[in-house]
């Protein structure tokens, strides 16, 4: 408590010296400026000061010639390029890249050539720094100038990154112009300040950019908050008025900070609001993307898995970015990070590696994770009439694969957290490890579930709609596969829940093709050749309905099988798809009926068998019987008739 | 008034003849790499034929003219919507004569105001290197000012021209070279200058007879400045004010221009279509921007011909230099003065300078036809587009 106590009057103390000390820079600054002047002129009065500038007037035709050679050449395709009407927001991107290359070459080429060139004067003294920090500061305004223009684009809107209006964009692009020059003069107009001695004024101008930087920020969000719609936008659960209250007071805070000396914090609060704001840019950016190209090409599921990971991917870097510069912030040494004493210093470190590693085990889950959706989308539908598909198995498959990889990922990774952040998990280990057995041996029907279970699918036994019975004879379609048990649908309703481990022999009704037999019992006086030509020629005559032919393997085809007394039983079989064999031997008995009976001929029929018993006691019974059985006796028994 | 044609074709000649001086001055300059004493040697080949009365006159009269045709260009503007490159020469060209005046000045009139002023290259650099560097900043920055605004000018008017293919790899560097190295031969030749002050007393007191000599006139030559600048900055500020007089009064009516591809551009009545397509941000070729000397920015009308200006003689001529068909027009010169105007233009946005050296290259076939022939199922038109 006592230690906390001291450490914030430290704290206050030094806020009041640096109070003190921004007052006194205050004061300072006017005979500062009028030292600089002096110097200035004094500088520029003399040969010393002529030999600078003439060298640093030809430094700038030798940047300004060869980058004008550059574009003589490079600017027609940069005009192609801003006239490009891109089909898809990919393709701007691309076009947009091209053109930010282009300029960024361009650039490159003007600061190259006058770094390199600089080394071929022989500078007057002191002179050689202006001209570096000069050179600096073109370099930083017109990188700053390139990258706003890729994502504002204000004068080529089909290029542009971030939806917003051709005003909207302009007025940006210009606010952030004005915060770079004012931060560019900040920076290196108080550095060459500072390195001509006049230090009181180099203060000041650091202040009054870092005040006007404030300001223009505020501004910009006022007149953010003025413009937003009225209309609330979606998964934007704040209205806009707290929003800009709590931007204004992040900008307020972060410059007192800074002005009580608190530089490292300030700067800390800097790049985490540029973190934040970056990924709430790139999310957007990423999901303009990915929207567009699903209509552009409707089953592009790549492009989604694409989207997926490139935004985790870019949330990585930016994190990584981020954390790398607060590191440096805080002159946290990051590759020395695990070897440093600092208790601070160590801690830090881990926070920072245990994060980079949720990240990146965040991106391979996103990644594995689209992978797999995208192919379950693309399987279609998993049953085709009544049958299982081809992809059913994947269909049961994928799922589970999806969650176990889930499980083992994130399992992992947060093991190796802890273990990042200093936690030993061995003995965590070794607890499961007991815990473990303990379990196995308490769970071991479930264990063998599991395995069988898993085996049952690798195997390929059954899938999703299949007709299946069990080894302990439970018949159904399978309708649901989980970790531990099958749920079978019982064709009168019930629904089985079987447990692989007890599922034994399984046997599958629905592979391949089904071979249907049935008996048709006729009156022994037909004729054995004449039926079967007769049932081969129904056969054929289902091949030609396509409803039937389409489920019918092998046509319809019999032949004698058994002769009893009275009767001869012709056996028929066919071969068609699993599931469909009730149909289509409803549908062959129908047509042989009707085939029959326009042969004149019928089924046996049980009347026959009473003439049989009752033969001896009665001559005319058979006539009388067959009569009512409404068969003409005749073509019943034509050997009695005979007689 | 003399016609627009005859103006530009003055300007460009008297600004060539301008340029022509400043490249023997800098050349001459250029020599002070080797010695101050090669100076000497060079200095009748580059300067005398312009120290003649002919040569006097002649750059006179086109500095002169130069400038006021300049100036009459900016009060002629109608827009500022120009390419950065003209932004940038017309800025450097407001810049030129309060930096030069000086130099001018001393070295002109100096010798006319008191005997005995010798006004040469050693004695220039001496002032400039050891009496009175300011001015030396002050004369660096009008070299790299005129030159800057003499090359873009240049370069625009040479890249248009058929000979630019074989003499443009030649020229360009030494458009970049001229003024390095007559920066170079400066910096070198003050070095031998202030070497010499310190080391040849009778050299030094020369020298200072000079200068004291420019500081007895230093108030009469202050005075013609004073004069000058003042004339200067009278006809600068009419030529500006006309400009914005014209801007503001402008007739607030707006007028719509619809472009190939379903581009709208608004603006107000009254400028050409170019400069419309410049203030909506439309990608349209313009070489020469805007000049009527390229052709690039040539426009087919489809509908509204008779809504605008009536083609002028630098326009008719540079149409026919590209072999451009009926109902074709400058976008550049063509002003708007109506509603229902509709183009399309002829060159893509990317045309550079070959489209107007090599007119034939760069013409594509007859635009297509967008309504369908007569005689054609209906039903069919789709089909066969697709
Ligand atoms: S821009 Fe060159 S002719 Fe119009």
């Amino acid at each position: 408590m006592n230690a906390y106590m001291m450490h914030l009057m430290a704290a206050l103390s030094e806020a009041g010296g640096r109070i003190w000390r921004l007052a006194d820079d205050l004061l300072g600054a006017p005979a500062d400026l009028t030292g600089l002047w002096h110097h200035l002129t004094r500088l520029v009065d003399s040969d010393v000061g002529v030999r600078g500038f003439t060298y640093m007037l030809i430094l700038l035709v030798i940047g300004v010639g060869l980058e004008w050679l550059f574009w003589t050449y490079a600017l027609p395709s940069r005009q192609a390029i801003e006239a490009a009407e891109p089909e898809t927001p990919r393709r701007a991107l691309v076009l947009g890249l091209q053109r930010l290359g282009l300029r960024f070459a361009g650039l490159l080429l003007f600061v190259g050539s006058i770094v390199a060139a600089t080394s071929g004067f022989v500078w007057p003294p002191g002179i050689q720094d202006v001209v570096v920090t000069l050179t600096l500061a073109i370099l930083t305004v017109r990188f700053a100038g390139l990258v706003s223009d890729f994502f504002l684009a204000p004068r080529t809107p089909r290029l542009r990154l971030l939806r917003m209006t051709p005003q909207a964009a302009k007025r940006a692009s210009k606010g952030v112009a004005a915060v770079v020059y004012v931060l560019a003069a900040g920076i290196f107009l108080a550095e060459l300040v500072d390195h001509a001695g006049a230090v009181h004024l180099a203060s000041i101008i650091r202040v009054a950019a870092a005040v006007l930087t404030a300001v223009l920020l505020l501004g910009a969000i006022a007149a953010q908050s003025r413009a937003r719609p009225r209309v609330p936008r979606r998964g934007r659960r704040l209205p806009a008025s707290p929003l800009a209250f709590m931007g204004s007071c992040f900008v307020l805070g972060v410059l007192a900070l800074w002005l009580i000396g608190a530089d490292r914090a300030a700067a800390s609060l800097i790049v985490a609001a540029v973190v934040v704001g970056a990924e709430v840019v790139l999310r957007d950016m990423v999901e303009a993307l990915t929207r567009s190209d699903e209509e552009a090409s409707e089953d592009d599921t790549v492009a989604a898995v694409v989207s997926g990971i490139v935004l985790r991917l870019m949330r990585l870097l930016v994190a990584l970015v981020g954390l790398g510069i607060g590191a440096v912030i805080w002159g946290v040494p990051i590759l020395a990070m695990e070897g440093g004493d600092s208790m601070g210093g160590r801690l830090a470190g881990r926070i920072l590696g245990a994060i980079a590693l949720l990240l990146i085990t965040d991106v391979i889950w996103a990644a594995a994770k689209a992978a797999i959706d995208t192919k379950l989308s693309r399987l279609g539908p998993m049953a085709l009439e009544g049958r299982a598909g081809p992809n059913a198995r994947l269909g049961t498959l994928l799922p589970l694969l999806r969650k176990g990889f889930g499980i083992t990922l994130w399992t992992l990774a947060l093991l190796s957290t802890l273990s990042i952040l200093g936690i030993e998990i061995t003995p965590l280990l070794a607890g499961a490890g007991v815990i473990g057995i303990a379990l196995g041996f308490g769970a071991q029907t479930l264990v063998r579930d599991m395995l069988s279970g898993m085996f049952f699918l690798i195997e390929d036994v059954f899938r999703v709609g299949e007709y299946i019975e069990s080894g302990t004879n439970i018949k159904g379609t399978v309708e649901r596969i989980t970790l531990r048990s099958v749920a079978l649908r019982h064709h009168n309703g019930p629904l089985y829940f079987v447990p692989y481990g007890g599922m034994g022999a399984v046997r599958n009704n629905s592979r391949d093709w089904v071979i249907e037999k049935f008996n048709i019992p006729l009156p022994h006086t037909v004729d054995i050749e004449t039926v079967r030509k007769l049932v081969k020629k129904v056969g054929q005559k289902m091949l030609e309905e396509p409803e039937l032919a389409a489920v019918i393997n092998e046509p319809l085809k019999c032949n004698i099988y058994r002769i009893e007394p009275g009767l001869k039983i012709f056996r028929c079989k066919f071969q068609s798809l699993p599931g469909q064999q009730f149909t289509v031997r409803a549908q062959a008995y129908r047509r042989i009926e009707t085939a029959l009976k326009a042969a004149g001929l019928g089924f046996a029929d049980n009347a026959q068998k009473l003439l049989v018993e009752h033969q001896g006691t009665n001559e005319s019974a058979p006539e009388t019987i067959s009569t009512l059985a409404g068969v003409p006796p005749s073509m019943l028994n034509p050997g009695a008739a005979a007689t | 008034m003399l016609p627009t044609i005859w103006m530009r074709r003055l300007r460009l000649v008297t600004g060539l003849v301008l340029m022509a001086f400043v490249t023997s001055h800098l050349g001459l300059l250029a020599m002070g790499i080797a010695s101050l004493h090669q100076i000497d040697v060079w200095y009748p080949y580059f300067m005398e034929p312009w120290e003649g009365r002919v040569g006097e006159t002649l750059l006179c009269f086109s500095a002169f003219v130069h400038l006021v045709l300049g100036l009459q260009s900016i009060a002629a503007r109608r827009t500022l919507a120009m390419s950065r490159t003209d932004a940038v020469q017309l800025f450097l060209a407001l810049l030129v004569p309060p930096l030069l005046i000086g130099h001018v000045l001393t070295l002109r009139i100096t010798g006319e105001l008191t005997s005995g002023f010798e006004a040469g290259y050693e004695f220039i650099l001496s002032v400039y290197w050891s009496f009175a560097p300011l001015y030396a900043i002050q004369q660096l920055l009008a070299l790299i000012v005129i030159w800057a605004h003499a090359a873009i000018g240049f370069y625009g008017f040479m890249v248009l021209r058929p000979i630019w293919k074989r003499i443009g790899g030649l020229v360009t560097p030494v458009l970049f070279a001229v003024p390095i190295l007559s920066l170079l031969g400066f910096a070198q030749g003050g070095k031998e200058t202030v070497d010499r002050l310190a080391a040849d007393p009778a050299f030094r007191q020369g020298i200072e007879a000079s200068w004291q000599r420019v500081g007895e006139v230093a108030d009469r030559l202050m005075r013609i400045e004073t004069i000058f600048l003042s004339i200067y900055f009278a006809a600068a500020g009419l030529a500006i004010g006309f400009f914005l007089f014209r801007f503001l009064l402008r007739s607030r009516a707006t007028v719509h221009v619809a472009y190939d591809g379903g581009a709208v551009a608004t603006g107000p009545k009254g400028l050409s279509i170019l400069e419309l397509s410049r203030t909506n941000d439309i990608p349209h070729a313009s070489v020469c921007s805007g000049r009527g000397r390229c052709g690039t920015c040539r426009v087919e009308i489809v509908a509204g011909a008779e809504r605008l200006s009536p083609a002028v003689a630098i326009e008719t001529r540079t149409l026919a230099m590209v072999r451009a068909g009926p109902g074709v027009r400058l976008a550049c010169q063509a002003l708007v003065l109506g509603e229902g105007v509709s183009v399309v233009r002829v060159l893509p946005p990317f045309a550079d300078a070959s489209a107007a050296r090599e007119p034939q290259e760069w013409v594509t076939e007859p635009a297509p036809v967008v309504a369908a022939p007569a005689g054609l199922d209906t039903e069919t038109v789709p089909e066969a587009a697709s």
